[in-house]
This record gives structure tokens, sequence and C-alpha cells, in this order.
């Protein structure tokens, strides 16, 4: 029986649509995971499914009654319950205070202590949980404080359990115990839903798996039935939709080199193993790899925002390891950051603002500390027709703009100082087609120009249409090289999911 | 341009709604305690603006708040949320007394540029601790410039009372300043002086800065969106500390003004919150420069028209203070309203129902 379903649910922000025409069933005592990138429209969908947002077209079911789910307070009525990614928990309580928060045991007006601890204790022991019911939050570790979570949704007599990227702030060993812990609550009657893009723990703990990308549903499948490299493929997409016309073109001297590069997370996890590469000018080299597995830091770490720990950074025969932003862009890197509104462009200013960003204090622009709104205009006016930023005018605000047009922006601005090598990561993501293809000869053009590029994209068929070679990321290390021209699809595919 | 148009109808009403609403309140408070607000209000803004002095008089109490203003939002416009303009007001007051106390026999242009130079040296030294503190340590700045101010105020407190104190004076002060020091009034019938002169220059300054210049730029993308302003480049760290120092700066000219034009010496406790009332106008004025002046000029005009009305219709000024908590309130409830979707919270939790 399906316990929940929905039928063409569709959800849209603006003019862009994150959930399109969703059909999607869960049954009863089933965990399904639920697969895609970011971005892809699985947030959307839960949150959905928990109230906190509403469709605007399609239906829910559940228990096979049409629903209208407006609160999660109506959702847990309905017996759904949502583990956030990020917990929603008071740090100077107690276990048992945090489960219980708004519903306690009231005896004669107060609240009845001995009665809370019972309720909890009995509670841990029914799910075979180990902690300290007395134990304060800010004392316990995060994989504690996420089951606390799951005890809260359960206390309230919930049987839908959905949890939101639940392993991504856990350590490995937690990682074990959680799944540990979803299995027995299966087996006691539960049914879980668990948003993950990480392939090996949906194969270890999920009976059915449902692929979304680009808003839409590419296959619900039972997880015994596949392997990782096919979820794989379903995930980052086989549909080749364009193809970029691109010259043989021999490559030059390496400019651009990294050695043993390695970096560590808040949770001391080695993000990026031993990362090393190199880049030859008129060359661009591909980073394929499911999201997750250290193309992000890998990114943040050569634009100078997070510090690596180990390794080098060269560039024409100089340390360039940990330099800041401005020192990178003076040497001449242009960067293109993966998220385009929190590091690429400031929505809140205007096109041509954004269009001097980082190489403001430059000449023209800047003259004795003062701006040259002459100057600047004329730039932006140039790069505006220059790379097609389909816009009324240059002041309005960059948060005004299509994704598309915001990331021509961010790329207009960081080719226009001409840089030797240029380091792009997701440049298409929830980009329109026609923008696409458009960001795409840009990056051609600039190789053919005889920049080094570094393409980081979890888009399979970008990086096998624009690079000439590609290298593999699986949990934070390179396990595979190849020339594009010489590797198939599916030996990505294999490779991504870690089997070499 | 008609969408223009409606952004800047939309931008002029924001502060305006406030005020009104808090003088609306106010007029509730007034017709409750027997008076008939009409006439209260009425003295108000005649005491305030009707007449050659009462005009005057307003420009001289708007003038220190055109500093602490200013100061205010330099700091907000980069997202720094430095609540310490009092204090760094009272340690640039206390320097521009000492140097005024201290040198004798400059010409007046060198001892008062002299006096000025120190207020500004010693509020950007003040604000440097918070400053560093937040660039590098990421260190709370709100919590530490408020900490700060207790400081500053009983550390110039204790130096008026003790090693400073003026012989044969009743109250905690320093020595007079040397007439030389003095920045002198435009006439007899107003406390108005050449600090306002000043405080224009430093409205005009702002407004240069936040338009024309390179930094003014920088102080917009880091006050935006500051993951962006460091991952183009711009040292937000080093930024957040020259900001704080601009602002301390402004702030420690606010304090010399009083001492230099009004009070000839340092007085202990001497603000009755001018730096507090910075924070207002800042918001009240959006953080534009002619923003703030107006607001600036308006929180004069009220302070003004308050002893008037006092003295008119009986009215006491303690009405003015409750006026400024309200037109707070009420700027409050419109940025948790436009943070938080408060109004759209409301009414979805009305529909359900």
């Amino acid at each position: 029986m399906n316990i929940i379903e929905t039928r063409r649910l569709t959800k849209r922000f603006g003019n862009m649509t994150a959930n399109d025409g969703i059909d999607f069933a869960v049954k009863q005592g089933e965990i399904h995971a639920i697969i895609g990138e970011n971005g892809a429209g699985k947030s959307t969908l839960m949150n959905m499914l928990y109230g906190l947002l509403q469709p605007d077209e399609g239906e829910i079911y559940i228990r096979g009654q049409k629903t209208r789910i407006t609160s999660p307070k109506v959702a847990i009525q309905l017996g759904i319950g949502m583990v956030h990614q990020h917990f929603k928990l008071v740090p100077s309580l107690t276990i048992a205070e945090n489960i219980l928060l708004s519903s306690e045991p009231i005896k004669s007006g107060f609240i009845d202590k001995k009665k809370s601890l019972e309720i909890v204790e009995r509670l841990i022991r029914e799910f075979g949980f180990v902690m300290n019911p007395k134990d304060r939050i800010r004392d316990v570790s995060v994989g504690v404080q996420q089951r606390v979570e799951i005890l809260k949704m359960l206390y309230r007599d919930v049987d839908i359990l959905i949890l939101d990227e639940p392993t991504a702030v856990l350590t490995p060993q937690e990682v074990d115990e959680l799944l540990v812990s979803l299995r027995h609550l299966k087996n006691k009657g539960k049914t879980i839903i668990i948003i993950t893009h990480k392939l090996g723990e949906v194969k270890r703990c999920s009976d059915t798996v449902t692929v979304i990308r680009h808003g839409k549903v590419v296959n619900t499948v039972k997880t015994s039935d596949v392997e990782e490299k096919d979820l794989a493929n379903m995930m980052v997409g086989r549909d080749v939709l364009l193809r970029v016309e691109k010259q043989e073109r021999r490559p030059g001297n390496v400019i651009y080199e990294v050695k043993g590069l390695s970096t560590k997370d808040n949770r001391g996890v080695k993000v990026v193993d031993n990362v090393s590469f190199h880049v030859r000018e008129g060359e661009i080299v591909g980073f394929a790899g499911v999201e997750g597995n250290g193309q992000s830091e890998l990114m943040k770490i050569l634009s100078g925002l997070w510090r690596a720990t180990e390794g080098s950074v060269t560039f024409m025969g100089r340390d360039i390891t940990n330099a800041m932003p401005r020192k990178l862009r003076e040497l001449g890197i242009g960067i293109v950051p993966e998220d385009r509104y929190e590091h690429g462009s400031c929505k809140t200013m205007t096109i041509a603002e954004n269009l001097i960003a980082g190489y403001h204090y430059r000449k023209p622009f800047t003259r004795w500390g003062f701006l040259r709104s002459k100057e600047i205009t004329a730039h932006a006016e140039r790069l505006k027709n220059r790379f097609d930023v389909r816009a009324a005018t240059l002041q309005q605000h960059v948060g005004s703009l299509s994704g598309g047009n915001a990331q021509k922006v961010i790329i207009a601005r960081e080719l226009s100082m001409n840089p030797k090598v240029l380091i792009v990561s997701q440049p298409t993501r929830g980009v329109d087609i026609g923008s696409i293809e458009f960001i795409h000869q840009q990056i051609i053009k600039s190789r053919d120009e005889g920049k080094a590029v570094i393409l980081i994209s979890s888009e399979l068929s970008e990086i096998m249409n624009l690079s000439d070679r590609i290298l593999v990321m699986y949990k934070g290390s390179v396990i595979g090289e190849f020339p594009a021209k010489d590797v198939t699809q599916e030996k990505l595919g294999y490779l991504m999911a870690g089997i070499p | 341009m008609k969408t223009e148009t409606m952004r800047w109808a939309k931008r002029l009403a924001a502060p305006l709604i406030p005020v009104f609403l808090a003088f609306l309140v106010g007029a509730i408070f007034l017709i409750f305690s027997g008076h008939n607000p009409l006439e209260a209000y009425g003295a108000l803004f005649e005491g305030a603006l009707i007449g050659k002095s009462n005009l005057l008089n307003t420009l001289f109490s708007a003038t220190p708040l055109m500093f602490t203003g200013i100061a205010t939002a330099v700091a907000f416009r980069a997202n720094i949320f430095n609540m310490g303009v009092e204090g760094q007001l009272y340690l640039g007051a206390f320097a521009a007394a000492y140097v005024g106390f201290t040198f004798h026999g400059l010409p007046p242009v060198v001892h008062v540029s002299l006096c000025l130079l120190a207020a500004l040296a010693a509020g950007a030294l003040y604000a440097l601790i918070p400053g560093l503190l937040k660039g590098f340590l990421n260190a709370n700045e709100m919590v530490v410039t408020i900490m700060l101010n207790y400081v500053a105020t009983l550390l110039t407190g204790y130096l008026a009372s003790y090693p400073f104190k003026a012989k044969g004076v009743g109250f905690a002060a320093t020595d007079l300043i040397e007439k030389s020091a003095e920045l002198p009034r435009f006439s007899k019938m107003t406390q108005l002086n050449y600090s306002f002169v000043i405080a224009l220059v430093v409205v005009l300054l702002a407004y240069v800065l936040f338009k024309k210049t390179k930094l003014g730029y920088e102080i917009d993308a880091i006050g935006k969106n500051g993951n962006f302003a460091e991952a183009v480049g711009m040292n937000v760290a080093k930024k957040t500390v020259l900001i704080m120092i601009i602002s301390g700066m402004i702030a420690s000219l606010a304090g010399a003004g009083e001492v230099l034009g009004v009070h000839h010496r340092f007085i202990s406790d001497f603000s009755p919150g001018y730096g507090w009332d910075g924070l207002t106008i800042a918001l009240l004025g959006s953080n534009h420069p002619a923003g703030v002046l107006v607001a600036a000029l308006f929180f004069g005009m009220l302070k003004n028209g308050g002893s008037s009305m006092e003295l008119v219709v009986g009215v006491p000024r303690s009405l003015i203070d409750v006026i400024q908590g309200l037109i707070i309130f009420f700027l409050a409830v419109d940025f948790i309203a436009k943070r938080f979707g408060l109004f759209q919270t409301i009414l979805a939790r009305f529909r359900n129902a």
C-alpha cells in the first residue's frame, strides 16, 4: 500500500520550476531514498510533504486520502515528521527536555520531571538508541543530536520520517550507527524517506530509490535491481542535450600545477585528499564526480576561500598556495564560483557594479581612490553586448536577472581582465538552454585563446563535451584521469561510484 | 519610469510612517494626561521652527546628532554594528579638552585643529579595538562596543574627577580650555557654533565617500554580501578595521564639537545619549547621508521644541523621550516585518485558522 503518493505535483519560484509534475509514491514500511544533485528539487518536494511549502499544482495523497498539508503541525497530525539538515534543538536543555518540548507531562500546573524522564527512557529503549536523557544537547555529539531529533518526531507518534541529508554532518562511524538505527526503525514498522546524494548509503540502507533531476522524476527503482553506477548515471543525466563545436588543439606549456593538496573540514574529515593535477595553456581539464566528493572544497581552496592543510599550488612557477583571492586575480586567475549569488555576485548591487567587482580598484575604474562612473558604465555597456546579457538597464540589480544572465555577468567580469587561468565551477547549473550554449562557447573560446581552464561540474555531459582531459573525484581524491576522447560514459559512471 | 517614482515614494514613506505612528500614539498619551495634543504639538513645532533664535537653536541641538548619525551609518552600511559611538564620543571629547587646556598661546586655527586631531586620534584608536576583534577574531562587535562604552564613560569620568579635576568646581569636570581652542558662536542669541559647519562638511564627505569612492563601493559590497566581497578579493577583515576607525573618528568629532563649542571643558557624563540617538537617526535616514541629515535635524527639532512645549502648555519634556522611544519601536517593527516576513506570517496564521 502506498502511504504517500503525489500526482503531478508542481512548485514554481518565480520563473524557475523547482518541481515539475512529480509523480511519486512511497510504500508503507520501506526505506525510500530520494537522490539528485543540489538544486534538483529534492528538498522542495519534501518541504511540500511537510507543509513548509504549498504546491502550485497537483495533489498529495496520504494513506489513500487526498490531503492538503498547510503547515508542519498538520503534517505531524498526519503522522509525517521531518528531521532537517540543521537541527532545531535547544543547546542548554537536556535531551529529555528537548524531546518533550511543548508537550511535557504536567502535574498540578508544573512539569512532571520524574514522569518526563520515564517517558524518554522508555522511548529510547523502545527504539534501541543509546543515550542519557539527562545530558545537555551542547555536550553530546552531532550524531546523538540527530537521534534526539528523530526521537522528538517519534514521541509525537509520527510513522513517516523524512530525513534531509542526514549524513552530511556525520563522521563515517556516526553514519554507520545512523543506518543501523534506520533499519531498526523500519523493523518497528516506520516508513522512512531519506534525501541524499551519497550513493553508497543509498545502496546500504534503502529498499527503493527515486532519482530526481531538474525538478522531474527520472526513475523509481528497487535498490536491489541497480548498481551504484546506474544511479550515478541517472543522477547526472545521460541525455546529451547539446553538442559543442570544438576543434582539436595542441595544448601548450603547463602553467598551473597542484601537488598533494589536502584539507579537512570542521569534523576533522579529510574532504580533499592528496589531489594532484596540472593544466596546460589552451587546455580544459574537467573534474567529474557525484556532488559532495570534495569538488566544492577543492574549488574553495583554489579560489582562496579555504585553506589547504597540505600540498601546493603553483602558477607559472610561483607558489600560490593559500594565496588571498585578490592576489590570485592580480596574477591573472579568473574565478567563476560554484555559488552564483553567494560568492559570484551580489544580488542587491547593479549589473554595472557587479561587473567591476574584484577589479574595481584598478585603472580605469578608480583614480586616486575615486570611482569613475563614466568608465564603469562604458565597461559595463561593452561587456553587456559582448556577453549577451539580457537586461533592460545596467542599473538593474543582478538579483532581478534570470540565472543564465546573472551567470553571464560573472563570466563576463572574470574574462574581461583576460586571465591566463580560468577556474569555473558549475557554470550552467539552473541555467536555461540558450545561456548554457553561450557559456559553453565562451569556455571553449577561452581555451582556443590559450587560456588554461579548470572546469568543475556535476553535469557529466558538460564535462564530457568541453574537457580535453577528465579527472574523476571520489571521496576527496582523484581516482582516475583520461583524455576526454578515450573515455566512455559507462567508464566514468563506474569511477564516480567509486568502482575502479 | 513609473516604477522608479514608486521606488522613491516607498523609500520616502518608509521612515515617515514610524514617525507618524509615534506622534499618533504620543497624542493618545497626551489625551489621557488631560492635554490637547494639537496644542502640545503646535507648541513643539512653534518652539522649534518659528523665529530666528528658535530655528538656530534647533540646528544647535541637531549638531552632535549629525555626527553620531553619520558615524553609525558608515558602519551600518557595511553591516558592522558599531554601538560604541557613545564611548568613542567621550574619548574624543576628553582628548579635545586635554589639548584645549594644556597648550597655551597658539593661534586659534592651529589650536582648534590640534584639538580636533587629538579627538580624531582618540576616536580612531578606541574604535580600533572592536575593529581588530571583529575583523580578525570574528568577535561580536555589538557586544564589544557596548561594553567599551562603559569603559569610556567611566575612564573619562575618573580622569575628570581626579587627575584633571578643575579646582574650585563643584562637579566632575576639567579646567576650561583656552580661548584659542574654542569654536566660536555665530551670534549672541544662540549657542549654535562652528561645529555645525564641521558637521555639515562631514555629511557632505560621507556622501562623497558612499557615492564616489572606491572605499564606498567596498563598504556597499561588504554590507550587502560579505561572502561575495571576500570572494572577489576585498580583504574584508582589513576593511572592517578601517570602517570601524572611520566611524570612531566621526563619533569623536561629536564629542569634540560639544567640548570646543558648548561646554568649553570636559564634563563627566555630559552626553544625554547622543551616540544612542545616532543609531535611531541612522536607521530613520536609511544610512543615507541626506536621510541622516534630515533625521538629525528632525531630532534636533524635537529636543529644542520640547522645552518650549513644557513652558507653554505644561507638557513635560519627557514626552519627547516617549516619542523617540516609539519611533525606535515602530522602526524595529518595520525592520522585523521586512527581515522575517512578519505580516505574511500573521496573515497566513489567520487564513489557516
